[in-house]
């Protein structure tokens, strides 16, 4: 389809011919034409499963976790979200460097499942952008070994030029009133399934031993109820505060349509009064606003 | 935290966090005193309960 995917296959053939790496990680098409699930290429005669085109919403970075232990050098293709979901899992001391081969991709935005589900393959041309493409601030991956290039010139988009409305829903919430606020709170996570989607997807979840799977400890019960779901939603949220990269993965998978980023957003706005503007992931040097201690750090509670 | 506790609905003063050294007893005193009375003037918590 495009000249980009062509590209995809070409390079992914050559590095696992050549022995440079022994998996690539991309997209394939999956079982419905709005589905580009990744895939884990291992022999150069599976190159040509590989494809770019708008449903390639993955972030693959995390997938580099399940390769954590082993030696194998692995080539990842990364669009913005996904090069800052690298740096983060580089910054967290999760991979090594020298472990990954880093393709970008100048992502034009992806386009939203869903609602391409909802539209049919006739209409393909009129599939919205996906969510976090609307707000995206980096399109173009921020950390890459080699850069691909459209023959044509086009795809790289600016950055964001909608970038305004990033915190519009955060904002609608903030000017509720407490109730009003509780009750939108209790009526979206009455619905939560607490199949923990959103954490297995997060690139910024990485703990090897996740409190959510400790229900021996007591912080939080695998009970399905109001208190423990919008315990799980707090913690979630607070375990990723100063981490999150907005890739919206965590909205994205979660079955129940939780407004999960509303609260990742919420944190990063705060962040960002409290501590300075501070985006992850942009950086390997800049060391996150809460991974860090400054002696000018503000603190709302010293009266 | 509060923030977000606040975002989530909540009364921020229900969730305090104050700096006492071992050797400032009076201090420690009237700070969990002011932070009783500002809990007792919000009455019992109704939210995030599965009783409510």
């Amino acid at each position: 389809m495009s000249s980009l995917q062509e590209q995809m296959r070409t390079r992914a053939r050559e590095l696992l011919s050549k022995k440079e790496v022994q998996v690539v990680i991309g997209w394939e098409k999956g079982t419905f034409w709005y589905l580009s699930p990744p895939a884990f290429i291992t022999d150069p005669d599976d190159c040509e499963r590989l494809v770019w085109d708008e449903f390639c919403t993955n972030n693959l970075a995390k997938y580099l976790l399940d390769y954590k232990l082993g030696e194998e050098k692995i080539a990842l293709f990364v669009k913005g979200c996904d090069a800052r979901g690298v740096n983060r899992l580089l910054q967290d001391n999760q991979f090594q460097r020298e472990r990954v081969y880093l393709i970008g991709i100048n992502c034009s935005g992806v386009k939203d499942g869903r609602r391409a589900a909802a539209l049919g393959e006739a209409r393909r041309a009129e599939v919205p952008l996906a969510e976090k493409c609307l707000y995206c601030t980096h399109p173009g991956p921020v950390i890459y070994d080699e850069l691909l290039q459209e023959d044509r010139g086009a795809g790289a988009r600016e950055a964001a030029a909608t970038a305004e409305g990033r915190f519009a829903m955060v904002e609608k919430i903030e000017a509720m009133n407490p109730d009003e606020r509780y009750a939108f709170w209790t009526s979206q996570y009455d619905r939560c399934l607490r199949c923990y989607a959103c954490r297995n997807i997060c690139p910024a979840c990485n703990c090897r031993e996740c409190i959510f799977d400790r229900s021996q400890s007591g912080w939080c019960g695998k009970q399905m109820s109001r208190s423990e779901n919008q315990f799980f939603a707090i913690t979630r949220a607070m375990h990723v505060a100063g981490r999150c990269i907005e890739c919206g993965e965590c909205e994205r998978v979660c079955p129940e349509g939780i407004p999960i980023m509303a609260l990742n957003k919420k944190i990063i706005k705060d962040l960002n009064e409290l501590f300075g503007e501070y985006e992850a992931g942009l950086d390997l040097e800049v060391r996150p606003p809460l991974g860090q201690y400054d002696l000018n750090d503000p603190d709302e509670f010293h009266k | 935290m509060q923030r977000v506790l606040q975002f989530m609905g909540l009364e921020p003063e229900r969730l305090q966090a104050r700096w006492v050294s071992g050797s400032e007893g009076p201090r420690f005193a009237q700070i969990i005193t002011q932070i009783t009375e500002e809990i007792r003037a919000l009455g019992p918590n109704r939210k995030l309960r599965d009783d409510a």
